[in-house]
């Protein structure tokens, strides 16, 4: 309560330096919006296993590799449409992250944390290298005409297609928030990301409820895997990045806070939209995120919580 | 006034986490030299207590004063070589060393000695409070042993005061016992000592004095028979426990 | 005991030195490989015995690569020199890093060094004037003309000094420090020990020696870019070495540079592609089925049949 006065001074500072930048850079702010939603809509899941399950998993963002490439192969073999294609991706992909940990997570929960950092550090790299093994590092794209409708607002035209990752983004935040508070379930997953040791006394099946929200966190970036394939060239490293990123989101938002994420992502977005419409300096719009967590770390270091 | 006999001050400490009060502007001091108890209900703040007093959390109000220096923001690595030393309730030893070298690490940084010094002074503080396995691995010692050893391990740095938390968790009644004559000779030979304990008998037989904290608050202190007896003190028993 | 320990050494040490005049040059190169992923595995496991795991490993590599290669290019520095000025640049940038990252461990930090050789490799990409850009930079020469033999010599001499520093680690109080640290940091600072100040230290002589490595890599071949300097490859390739012949010693990391180094040579040739995912594999096994590599398999197995020929 005591935060309120900070908290809406930051979100005037906020607003006003959107509106000078709309005016500036109209552009950087709806591609940043574009973009920031899809950075939240991988970061969201990656969000929700390292509250949850306890584990930061290093191979979040090749799953959504993995997830785009599965999207490609159904697209060119079976000419099934991306969009389409989500209803198949995120069950197979739910099941590919229910036996992946079954395999190997469920292993090093009660391991040092270097264990499983490394474990899925692993896991990354046979990702990342499968794919380039059986689709060569070639970029691969596909064409679908509603991919690349446009709008014209005035002066201002841009692709619409991108604020699916919005919509999506916003969806999965909705369906999460409503799992989490108001079903048994999900009630019960709150509950051991709180206190496993507690909700195993109270009788939850923790193990399962790990299982399940890995699973999910894995399904769930197969929506932005089939989303991102009618706009993004991709190839075996595409996703990498986007761990790095999901991890940044996280960390800004603070852990448990799924809605700051969203918020975070479009932060990011914006400022790499900002940097990368400087002429001469695009190139430097993916170190954004880099600068942002180092003054997370200083901040959250000043503040003194540790974790 | 008294400043010269205090080692330790705590002036107006509270300490919060989130809305949580867990110590409530709580004051007061050690003398030179006693053995003081620190008891009170689950819950009541004497292990957050000692984890202020021993640098392992910031106060959120408050001071705290060692020999009459202000340590209140000194990390805890600096307030152990000031001679501030403490053991923990859940023992943590060092699996690949043997108990020897788990103790030796607070001699070789806590008092500053070089590895051939730390190691003479680690053998005569396991000797001084019983260890006699030393080269042995973690995993094959006893409870008493790993006991034990966390209190060699507080004393190598050779502090001036010394905070024991519930050391007689777990032993036996005979172990318990052991254990009491070591604090006791510790007290002989000089050492300040807190002792944070749920087992009553064992307060009465080793402390001059004792506070009672309820709730993050001083509800009593003075002599345990006096402090026993008073109907505050009681009540927080008799709502918290049993 | 103890004397045929150091006649072993004695011979390990003979053996490393005239193996130029028994060998030719390809099986030359391949041992000049293996120590330089040596001297990486060897200080990726030094920090990791600190308690923190480090993914910044092909980052230092590069910047060092990068620092030695360009203060010849522009500065006419001696090359040799130069391997120096990559390793003192490598520790600078490691300690305003780790000045600031440090005080928020584990995942945090294990995160930043993984993006670093990613920043790194923007950066590089462009200062287009000063770092030729996606190209990179081409040396007219390279160190010693080329010739192998000193270039092994070198990365040799590179490997001999980070077990030599490896070892320090092993026998002095830094031992007791890290291994209290990585234990249990509450029980460690309790014990008087300055966390951060240990942690620095490490992590500054770790990224010394993995910059100065790159230097000599850069120098080796005359050519850094982006995309080679800061490959993947070393930080894979270390941390799986050490992860196979075991963590938290000397020897490990010795074994499985040399396992896996020599192992890494036949796989190239026979998948010239998918060898990086052998790799992947090797580190997601090792962690799930013996966590201490083949030494520590070695040693409870020892342990395990003189335990049982004790009791029967």
């Amino acid at each position: 309560m005591k935060d309120d006065p900070r908290k809406k001074i930051t979100l005037m500072v906020t607003l006003i330096i959107l509106i000078i930048l709309f005016v500036l850079k109209p552009y950087a702010i709806i591609y940043g919006v574009q973009r920031g939603s899809l950075y939240a809509l991988v970061a969201i899941p990656l969000a929700l296993t390292l509250g949850i399950v306890g584990i930061l998993n290093l191979a979040h963002g090749d799953f959504l590799t993995l997830g785009a490439y599965l999207s490609y192969w159904f697209f060119t073999s079976l000419g099934l449409d991306p969009t389409v294609s989500i209803v198949l991706i995120v069950p197979l992909m739910f099941a590919i992250g229910a036996g992946l940990y079954k395999l190997t997570i469920s292993r090093v929960l009660k391991a040092p944390l270097l264990n499983q950092l490394l474990l899925t550090f692993g896991l990354a790299m046979i990702i990342e290298e499968s794919i380039n093994l059986i689709f060569t590092s070639r970029p691969r794209n596909i064409f679908v005409n509603y991919a690349s409708s446009s709008v014209r607002i005035g002066k201002l035209q841009f692709g619409v297609y991108e604020f699916t990752y919005t919509l999506a983004a916003v969806g999965v935040l909705l369906f999460l928030l409503y799992f989490l508070k108001k079903t048994k379930l999900g009630k019960a997953a709150f509950a051991v990301g709180q206190n496993p040791r507690g909700a195993r006394i109270i009788g939850i099946n923790v193990e399962m409820i790990y299982l399940l929200i890995f699973s999910m966190s894995v399904g769930m970036v197969g929506i932005a895997s089939a989303l991102i394939l009618p706009r993004m060239s991709i190839f075996p490293l595409v996703g990498a990045p986007f761990t790095l990123k999901s991890f940044c989101l996280a960390a800004m938002a603070g852990l448990g806070n799924l809605k700051g994420i969203l918020w975070s992502g479009l932060i990011l977005g914006i400022g790499e939209a900002v940097i990368q419409s400087i002429e001469g300096y695009s190139g430097w719009a993916d170190i954004v995120f880099f600068g942002v967590l180092i003054v997370v770390i200083i901040t959250r270091s000043y503040r003194g919580s540790y974790s | 006034m008294r400043n010269e006999n205090s080692i330790l001050e705590v002036e107006n400490l509270t300490k919060k986490f989130g809305g949580l009060v867990a110590i409530d502007n709580l004051s007061f001091s050690v003398q030179r030299g006693e053995i003081l108890g620190i008891i009170g209900p689950n819950g009541a703040g004497k292990t957050t207590l000692i984890n202020v007093i021993s640098g392992l959390y910031f106060p959120t109000t408050g001071r705290i004063l060692f020999e009459g220096k202000d340590i209140t923001n000194l990390k805890s690595h600096q307030r152990c070589r000031l001679g501030i030393s403490r053991t923990f309730q859940l023992v943590r030893p060092i699996k690949e060393f043997t108990i020897l070298e788990n103790v030796m690490v607070s001699a070789i940084f806590g008092k500053n000695l070089k590895l051939t010094k730390a190691e003479e002074r680690a053998i005569e503080i396991c000797e001084f409070v019983g260890l006699k396995r030393l080269k042995i691995p973690i995993d094959s010692a006893t409870v008493l042993e790993l006991k034990k050893m966390e209190m060699a391990r507080a004393l190598a740095s050779d502090p001036k005061i010394v905070f024991l938390d519930e050391i007689m968790a777990g032993l036996s009644v005979d172990e318990t016992n052991e254990m009491i004559d070591v604090v006791l000779k510790m007290n002989e030979h000089g050492k300040t000592i807190v002792v944070v304990e749920h087992v009553m008998s064992v307060i009465r037989r080793l402390t001059h004095r004792v506070i009672v904290l309820d709730r993050g608050k001083m509800i009593a202190e003075g002599s345990y028979e006096d402090v026993s007896h008073q109907p505050a003190v009681i009540s927080a028993y008799l709502g918290e426990e049993e | 005991m103890k004397g045929r320990k150091w006649i072993y050494i004695l011979i390990a040490l003979m053996a490393g030195f005239l193996l130029p005049f028994y060998v030719g040059p390809y099986p030359l190169g391949i041992m000049t490989n293996v120590f330089t992923y040596m001297a990486l595995g060897l200080s990726w496991d030094m920090m990791l015995r600190a308690g923190q795991l480090s993914f910044g490993t092909s980052g230092f590599f590069g910047l060092g690569g990068y620092t030695a290669l360009l203060t010849t290019l522009y500065l006419g520095l001696d090359p040799l020199l130069s391997i120096f000025v990559g390793g003192i640049f490598s520790a600078l940038v490691a300690f305003v890093l780790g000045y600031i990252i440090l005080r928020l461990r584990g995942i945090y930090f294990a995160i930043t060094t993984l993006a670093l050789a990613g920043v790194f490799t923007v950066i590089a990409r462009n200062l287009h004037d000063f770092t030729g850009g996606p190209e990179g930079k081409i040396l007219p020469t390279t160190i010693f003309d080329g010739n192998p033999t000193y270039i092994y010599w070198l990365t040799f001499s590179i490997a001999l000094g980070t077990i030599l520093v490896s070892e320090l680690f092993q026998r002095t109080k830094i031992r007791f420090a890290i291994t209290a640290m990585r234990n249990d940091e509450i029980t460690a600072q309790s014990s008087g020990i300055d966390i951060f100040k240990y942690l620095l230290f490490v992590f500054v002589i770790t990224s010394a020696i993995q910059g100065i490595v790159g230097g000599a890599y850069a120098q080796q071949y005359g050519f850094v870019s982006p995309e080679s300097t800061f490959s993947s490859n070393f930080l894979l390739l270390p941390i799986a070495m050490c992860l196979t012949g075991g963590i938290y010693s000397t020897l490990g990391p010795i074994i499985g540079s040399i396992i896996l180094g020599i192992l890494s040579e036949y796989l190239k040739l026979r998948f010239p592609y998918g060898h990086l995912l052998i790799y992947g594999i090797i580190i997601v096994v090792i962690v799930l089925l013996m966590p201490r590599g083949i030494l520590g398999f070695l040693k409870s197995f020892r342990y395990r049949f003189s335990k049982g020929g004790e009791t029967g």
